[in-house]
């Protein structure tokens, strides 16, 4: 599926700047109209009939011969028919000013890093996460102690108050997000996180027009070990953190349990802009709603040694010169 | 890398390092001002000093090394604009022989540098002036059981030689005073005229220090610049927690003992080091009022 516009027949996108439905070619707002093109198959383009190619996890894409976006029905339905969608908070333009004010300092970053033309390159894209729910008890039974000094005449007193320490807490984890893209490296997609779940909504493809997209590419059991060791890290932490203040604490029996458990699919905003440079691919990757940035930047070893070695020329020639300056004005 | 993106690189380079260039070149300039006024300034001002710069009234130097002395002084005159004169001489400048010899106290440094000073300011010595002129001189007392030599400094020498300085020109002197004296008053010369290099006092190390700081500076500057832009992880403990908090269920702690650990505070008595002054004379002023610094060494 595409969406058309009712008034010129261009090819409708969201736009995250205006949060709405919006046809760069007449400028009008909510002129969308869905279409299914003619034909049934997924490597027709149904607006020009080009022949496009799909990715195995390809939901949805750009057709190269009239740059509509399209929307593939069957991988938007069904078993893949995605629960929730956070859409993109932020635009392509703002994506790019981002990069520049996060990198702008980069010195020994190539000179076409952050040049227009490369940043024109990124692609807004939709990742498929599986969204865990969990109800989980913990508990914690240990002996803390308090310690107190005081000093009387020229005696110093230290006192220590032993305490039997009991906490018992339920924590419910609300859409612990985990990455469900092969394509997308997971320790990436952590570092992308967090996302602000307030603006998450109930799916609507029209939310797609304008990105890429890919459906699950493995099942919610499959990845649900990184939610459970997110949630086990997190609930150790909340429990340590609710017998602070002592001056040491010794453990005499601890642990957790899930009462209940849940997932559904969701899809998430990254903006992805890939430079290659000296045959090697460096991917960034944008938080569509926070404008995070992860990526590493790469380094122009002529640029290195033309920094490097000017700062030290110009610090030793001052260094050499004081002696002689001395000298002279003596 | 399109010339466009070759003509940014430049500009970005030079827009990066133009408080640089701006700072060494006004630095160059200045310096290279300084050096041609320098080497443009006119000779000797001082003609009134006598000419003689090497003064062997002990008799320990051969004519040959006096000879010598006196052109390796001129060379060393005419480049560094100060004067340098050597007196050797034996008598007495301690205890009641000193007074009957006319001297001012029985104090052996006293007596030694009111001889240098009075030798100095009588013979009006300085390269620029005959008062507080540009210049030193090193006398060497060989009487017996009072031998021993002193530095009189003045002008831009007094300037240059901290009273460490002055310490290692005579350390410098003493290594030849038995064994070769001519080569010990070269030695002499040699170690003032590198304290009137400027900064160097350090000679060699000081260049190498340079090298190494200028090097330590750019490798931190490289570091810096290369470490920068790697993400961190942003999400709080409680990012995925309905309503921000866990629900505690059960939290006490209950009191079950204590115990109470007494230290007698020790009282430290103070400590009283030892220090140890070091010799060496510093800045004063001469009987004929003129400023002066140095120091001696007894042997």
């Amino acid at each position: 599926m595409y969406f058309r516009c009712k008034n010129c027949g261009g090819n409708v996108v969201y736009s995250p700047e205006k949060h709405t439905m919006f046809c760069p070619f007449c400028e009008s707002e909510k002129s969308q109209e869905l279409s299914n093109g003619t034909s049934p198959e997924m490597t027709i383009c149904p607006n020009c009939g080009g022949e496009i190619t799909v990715e195995k996890h390809t939901s949805a894409t750009q057709c190269p011969y009239c740059d509509s976006y399209l929307i593939l029905n069957e991988r938007v339905e069904g078993e893949y028919l995605p629960k929730l969608i956070l859409p993109f908070q932020l635009g392509k333009e703002s994506c790019k000013q981002s990069i520049r004010e996060k990198f702008k300092r980069n010195l020994f970053a190539p000179t076409d890093f952050l040049s227009e033309s490369r940043l024109n390159g990124m692609q807004g894209m939709y990742v498929p996460y599986w969204l865990y729910n969990y109800d989980t008890h913990c508990f914690f039974q240990g002996e803390g102690t308090k310690v107190r000094t005081w000093t009387s005449g020229n005696t110093q007193y230290t006192e220590t108050s032993y305490y039997a320490v009991n906490r018992d807490m339920d924590i419910h984890f609300d859409k612990i997000p985990v990455d469900a893209s092969e394509a997308m490296p997971d320790d990436v997609m952590d570092l992308m996180e967090p996302y602000n779940y307030g603006q998450l909504i109930d799916f609507n493809p029209e939310f797609m027009s304008g990105f890429y997209a890919e459906k699950y590419n493995m099942p919610a059991d499959a990845v649900e070990a990184r939610a459970r060791k997110k949630m086990d890290e997190d609930a150790a932490v909340m429990l340590k953190q609710s017998y602070a203040g002592y001056h040491s604490v010794r453990v005499v029996n601890q642990g957790s349990n899930v009462k209940g458990s849940s997932s559904c699919f969701g899809l998430l905003p990254v903006w992805k802009y890939l430079y290659t440079y000296q045959d090697q691919e460096y991917p960034f990757y944008v938080n569509g709603q926070t404008g995070k940035i992860v990526g590493e930047v790469p380094v122009s070893r002529k640029k290195v040694w033309a920094y490097t070695g000017t700062l030290w020329g110009c610090v030793a020639a001052l260094l050499y010169m004081v002696p002689l300056l001395l000298k002279f004005l003596r | 890398m399109s010339d466009n993106y070759r003509e940014e690189a430049i500009k970005q380079y030079l827009r990066h390092f133009r408080v640089w260039f701006i700072i060494v070149a006004i630095a160059v300039v200045v310096t290279l001002v300084a050096g041609i006024i320098y080497s443009g300034r006119e000779g000797r001002a001082n003609s009134s000093a006598p000419k003689e710069r090497v003064y062997d009234e002990a008799d320990i130097l051969t004519d040959a090394e006096e000879e010598k002395l006196r052109k390796y002084i001129a060379e060393k005159e005419a480049r560094y604009r100060a004067d340098f004169v050597i007196l050797t001489f034996s008598q007495p400048v301690e205890g009641q022989e000193a007074l009957e010899y006319g001297c001012r106290s029985t104090d052996w440094e006293e007596n030694m540098m009111d001889i240098a000073d009075d030798f100095w300011d009588e013979n009006g010595y300085g390269y620029n002036r005959d008062f507080e002129g540009d210049g030193s001189i090193l006398i060497d007392n060989r009487y017996p059981g009072q031998r021993g030599e002193w530095l009189s400094t003045s002008g831009k020498v007094e300037d240059a030689l901290s009273v460490r300085a002055v310490e290692n020109v005579l350390y410098a002197v003493d290594d030849y005073y038995d064994s070769d004296p001519c080569r010990a008053y070269m030695r002499y010369i040699d170690k003032v005229c590198s304290y009137l290099d400027g900064g160097v006092q350090l000679g060699g190390v000081y260049y190498l220090g340079a090298f190494v700081v200028s090097l330590i500076i750019a490798g931190v500057y490289a570091a810096s610049h290369l470490g920068k832009n790697r993400a961190q992880d942003t999400t709080a403990v409680n990012a995925y927690v309905a309503g921000g908090k866990p629900e505690l269920k059960d939290q006490r702690d209950d009191f079950i003992r204590k115990n109470v650990v007494k230290r007698k505070i020790e009282t430290s008595s103070s400590t009283r080091g030892g220090g140890r002054s070091s010799g060496g004379g510093g800045h004063h002023t001469s009987r004929s009022g003129a400023s002066h610094g140095g120091g001696g060494h007894r042997h």
